[in-house]
């Protein structure tokens, strides 16, 4: 009977040992939870008191700078790209700072916000920013600049320099102005060389070509009715719209589908993430198509990437090639060795960053010129300013050229990567084919009239 | 897991179901429906109520995905694509068809349940896992329908593109093109969504939902139609997602296909796991808790990115926003898997029997 008094005991010791271990453990996991719960609170109030710290300088010292805002995808599908731009843009400003005295002798800084390529945090980061009220942007991203647009156009609080000259971006003109063609108006030029350079007697037959592009609104920028038409009449035949992800696993199925339409090109609106595996698939396939990229696409990265397969890419710009001696140029590169700068930092988009913050210079110099006070310096003049751009040189980056009704560039050229001897060695680089040609003018005619200052 | 206020007996069946019980809770809920009437007077920001009208639209799409998965148990990672589906029917009645945007709302939450109870037609045979292969289906047959098959000229051609043409919703002489009219377009219709939500699961076709949710073969023994009832979830869920896919359409005045991805889909779940599956406030305090937190890391990493060094501040400084954001979220599920209604029901069963430990 003891016996089993005591094995009961000890059982009910057991259980009651378990539900204290139980008890506790959950007790421990309670507190667990309040010290985890403690520590993220304290965490961002750190955070925020140095975000606040951070912002908080005094106001004489404020009036003093000039802070240029960046909206674009840092962390999204596109941040491969926005990351080095706004490397590009610090670094700028950082000179102009050190050796131009800023803009107008007022020390530039940076404000940026992420969108991660989606609609409700860009609209949110839009409005932050739009909150302090900077009067010069730079911004990148087609959908969220689409969404934005009457926001944009409504608000008319900032001169904006985009990355995107994609249709609903650019225009109806407004607030916002491209760094390159209209897109539409890019690939009309590429046609017209395309057309020159075929060899009509020898083929029996047009060119064909296959639309190769993201199916995001910066790859559907190609899409347009007018370019259609304008393919149509110069007699060249789209034959295929394929859409391709940004990060390409498979490039084989992309191209044996142009291939088999009949493609001799495949052109689209890339970066160059997406390219090269493209540009190799079809060295190794043997295929024979040819690649066509917009301004954005025309970046040495590419080459760095596909290596001799990057041979015979072609491109339409109205930037400086990286390789030319400009001041521009030179500035860049120096600042690039200077600080170790990372092979996918030295492309397209670090240029472009430079170049948007050498135009802010410009526009806000010559607007505070022409109104004489700061407080004078709005968005409606600086739109104003910029819209009076007649070829201006952005100090040898590229040309830029703006009107009443125009927010891209009319003039491009047609570059292609080649194998050309700098020196003793043989390097790869983009070459120019042609000299600075007038583009066709591919905007929708209802677009053309200007939207209020 | 509910608790009553000490003292407070149940003595009649529609006492027992009745949302407010007493006249405390009456009084709070008057005072916070004249807070919601008021608040674009008190907060006059338009950051913030951009904000706040952003998490007000998800929050009905969130109740239409809680009273699919939460409480009917039918597991959904396309519930974006039907907020589309209503966004894209909504554009086309407003311009195709001519209609005001008071009769195009309805009929994008009808839309966009009939599409829900053509891809809920799986669900009849389909559970769990495969169940929610078929709903990512959707989503890509869905969007990929948005992206080739949708014709721009259907809504308007490019003029639709840039926005420009697509006119603020009016009603009578308001027009809703601020943030503030905007919000009181919103605000109603989040309350309104927000009653119907609550009302549906206290009713019989809710008490219906749980039963096939928690074990369906029962639920078919005691006479519940799981053809009908799983029908009538996915009608009712992609219902509330396509009422708000309308109204974000009214709010932006734009659409693209490229806004109803498939990662978007999964946030929307994470939300309710975040704010409570299957928890009348989960809907709530789940897209609060993530749009809050996402605007927190947003606004952080710009600030973090300002005090390292101009090279690591863009590439280190924007992605440290994901890293504060990933992390609270994971520390968050490990410590309260329940979700924040979970916390939210211990608080105030704590708060009720205070002094005394139990309840």
């Amino acid at each position: 009977m003891a016996k089993k008094i005591g094995i009961i005991k000890e059982v009910g010791e057991k259980i009651n040992g378990g539900l204290k271990k139980r008890r506790e453990r959950r007790k421990y996991m309670k507190r667990n939870f309040l010290v985890a719960l403690c520590l993220s609170v304290v965490f961002i109030l750190i955070l925020s008191s140095s975000a606040i710290y951070a912002q908080s300088t005094p106001k004489a010292k404020e009036k003093e700078k000039f802070g240029i805002a960046f909206l674009g995808d840092l962390t999204g599908p596109l941040g491969f790209w926005n990351a080095p731009r706004l490397v590009g843009i610090q670094d700028a400003a950082e000179y102009l700072n050190k050796h131009h005295g800023g803009i107008a002798n007022r020390e530039i800084f940076l404000e940026w916000a992420d969108t991660k390529s989606k609609i409700d945090i860009a609209t949110s980061g839009y409005e932050r920013l739009k909150a302090k009220k900077f009067p010069v942007w730079h911004t990148c991203g087609t959908g969220e600049q689409q969404m934005l647009k009457p926001r944009y156009e409504e608000d008319r609080s900032q001169v904006i320099f985009t990355c995107s000259t994609s249709p609903g971006v650019i225009y109806p003109p407004g607030y916002v102005f491209g760094t390159a063609a209209y897109y539409p108006d890019e690939w009309g030029l590429f046609f017209d060389w395309l057309v020159e350079t075929w060899d009509f007697k020898k083929m029996g037959r047009g060119p064909k070509v296959a639309i190769l592009t993201y199916s995001s609104g910066y790859g559907k920028a190609c899409i347009t009715d007018e370019l259609f038409a304008y393919a149509k009449k110069k007699g060249i035949e789209i034959v295929d719209t394929i859409f391709v992800p940004f990060v390409v696993v498979d490039a084989a199925t992309p191209l044996l589908k142009a291939k088999k339409a009949g493609a001799d090109w495949c052109f689209g609106q890339w970066i160059y993430q997406s390219v090269p595996p493209f540009l190799i698939e079809n060295q190794k396939l043997d295929l024979g198509l040819k690649f066509a990229v917009n301004t954005f696409g025309v970046d040495d990265v590419m080459i760095t990437m596909a290596k001799e397969a990057s041979i015979g890419l072609t491109g339409i710009t109205n930037w400086t090639l990286p390789w030319e001696n400009t001041t521009g140029m030179k500035i860049i590169r120096e600042t690039l060795e200077k600080k170790f700068r990372r092979p996918e930092d030295r492309g397209a988009s670090y240029i472009l960053g430079w170049m948007n913050t050498w135009q802010t210079k410009m526009v806000v110099e010559q607007t505070l010129k022409r109104v004489g006070k700061w407080e004078k310096v709005t968005p409606a003049e600086l739109r104003k300013t910029a819209e009076t751009w007649k070829k201006v040189d952005i100090n040898g980056l590229g040309i830029m050229e703006y009107g009443l009704n125009q927010r891209g560039v009319t003039e491009s050229k047609i570059v292609q990567v080649q194998k050309v001897k700098v020196g003793d060695k043989e390097e790869l680089r983009w070459v120019a084919l042609t000299d600075m040609r007038k583009v066709p003018r591919l905007v929708p005619p209802e677009w053309e009239k200007p939207l209020p200052y | 897991m509910a608790t009553r206020p000490a003292g407070v007996y149940d003595v009649t069946y529609q006492q027992d179901i009745a949302v407010v019980r007493t006249l405390p809770q009456w009084i709070s809920l008057f005072i916070f429906l004249c807070f919601l009437a008021v608040f674009p007077i008190l907060f006059p920001n338009r950051y913030l109520l951009n904000l706040v009208n952003t998490i007000l639209i998800f929050i009905i799409s969130a109740y239409g995905l809680n009273i699919l998965t939460g409480y009917a148990g039918q597991i959904s990672v396309g519930h974006a694509a039907f907020m589309g589906v209503g966004a894209y029917a909504c554009a086309t009645f407003m311009t195709s068809l001519r209609l005001s945007f008071w009769i195009s709302l309805p009929l994008s939450g009808i839309t966009a349940g009939l599409v829900g109870i053509l891809f809920g037609f799986p669900s009849l045979r389909l559970k769990g896992f495969y169940l929610a292969m078929t709903t990512i289906a959707a989503q890509f047959i869905i969007t990929s329908f948005f992206l080739h098959f949708y014709k721009p000229e259907v809504l308007g051609g490019v003029k639709f593109l840039s926005g420009v043409t697509l006119k603020p919703i009016q009603l009578g002489t308001i027009t809703f093109n601020t943030q503030e009219n905007l919000y009181y377009l919103i605000m109603p219709c989040t309350v309104i969504m927000t009653f119907f939500a609550r009302n549906l699961v206290r009713s019989r076709l809710g008490r219906a939902f749980v039963a096939i949710r928690d074990n369906d073969l029962a639920a078919e023994i005691m006479g519940i139609s799981l053809f009908h009832y799983k029908l009538k979830a996915f009608f009712i869920g992609c219902f509330f997602a396509g009422i708000s896919g309308a109204i974000y359409i009214a709010f932006m005045r734009i659409i693209r296909p490229d806004q109803y991805t498939l990662m978007d889909s999964i946030w929307i779940l994470g939300i309710l796991i975040i704010g409570g599956l299957g928890s009348h406030l989960g809907p709530i305090f789940g897209v609060i808790f993530v749009k809050l937190l996402d605007e927190v890391a947003l606004l952080f990493a710009p600030a973090l990115g300002k005090m390292l060094p101009a090279a690591l501040s863009s590439r280190i400084g924007a992605s440290m926003g994901l890293v504060i954001f990933g992390f609270i979220v994971v520390l968050f599920l490990i410590l309260e898997p329940r979700g924040i209604a979970h916390r939210w029901e211990i608080l105030k069963g704590r708060f009720r029997h205070w002094p005394f430990t139990y309840g």
